[in-house]
């Protein structure tokens, strides 16, 4: 059994797919990126902090509206444009991982996300 | 419920980062770089090489948590270049056998902030 949430209050899907499925004891969240829900699109800062905020801002809102929360991710695949953000992405994603035993984690360089000025992109699972 | 799992015998977490997480019957694993965990260092730019140090340490982790390469149901490669896709292949089949293998997703990433080629991660059974 699998059910699908695009819930208002997070970006909506730009494409077949939507923004959380719950499955089997898991929830799974798409990609998301740093969008400002008011106008649809990115949020005018070009900063990887501002940016890496408003991304797990979304992925944090979609996991309550499953009623799950981020300290229930256990994984996550962050996706950067240019990977010398990595410091600053990692001092922010701190602010919202800092609790025991936090989710693992991949992150690569993706050097062309959609979206010229999109820095990053987050992806992951959590556990019901 | 989750678990983490923390082990000496692979690279300690580059960040606010579990090595592995427990969780409803599955492993699942952090991305896995060719660092040798006792030196802390990446000690060859051989793809081979590198490909078989992070296949180790994914090893060391699956087995801290339980589990092992055999329980594996979901990979991912990422290559800085997709050009050593059959080197990485070689290593990787001395690694996964059987019957029914993971299924495996292996995709090109930009730049790495050192010399890494290779990067893993992956989902296993517990």
């Amino acid at each position: 059994m699998k059910r699908a949430l695009n819930p208002p209050n997070a970006p909506k899907p730009i494409g077949p797919y939507s923004s959380v499925v719950v499955a089997n004891g898991f929830i799974f969240v798409a990609g998301q990126g740093p969008v400002d829900l008011a106008t649809g699109n990115l949020i005018e800062s070009d900063s990887i902090e501002d940016q890496t905020r408003a991304t797990l801002t979304h992925v944090r809102t979609l996991l309550e509206a499953t009623g799950s929360s981020l300290e229930q991710v256990v994984q996550v695949r962050v996706f950067l444009k240019e990977i010398d953000d990595f410091g600053g992405m990692n001092a922010v994603y701190k602010e919202f991982f800092n609790h025991p035993a936090p989710p693992v984690r991949t992150t690569i360089e993706a050097p062309n996300l959609y979206g010229k000025r999109m820095k990053i992109e987050i992806e992951c699972v959590a556990a019901v | 419920m989750k678990k983490a799992v923390l082990t000496n015998l692979a690279p300690k977490p580059a960040g606010p980062y579990s090595q592995a997480i427990v969780a409803n019957g599955f492993v699942f694993v952090a991305g896995q770089i060719p660092n040798d965990p006792a030196t802390g260092k990446i000690e060859s730019d051989d793809l081979a090489a590198q490909t078989e140090r992070t296949l180790e340490n994914v090893k060391a982790i699956l087995e801290a948590a339980g589990s092992s390469l055999d329980k594996l149901v979901k990979v991912n490669v990422y290559l800085t270049d997709i050009r050593d896709f059959k080197a990485m292949n070689e290593v990787y089949a001395r690694y996964i056998k059987g019957d029914a293998p993971p299924v495996r997703t292996t995709i090109e990433m930009g730049a790495c902030r050192d010399a890494r080629k290779i990067e893993i991660d992956c989902v296993a059974l517990a």
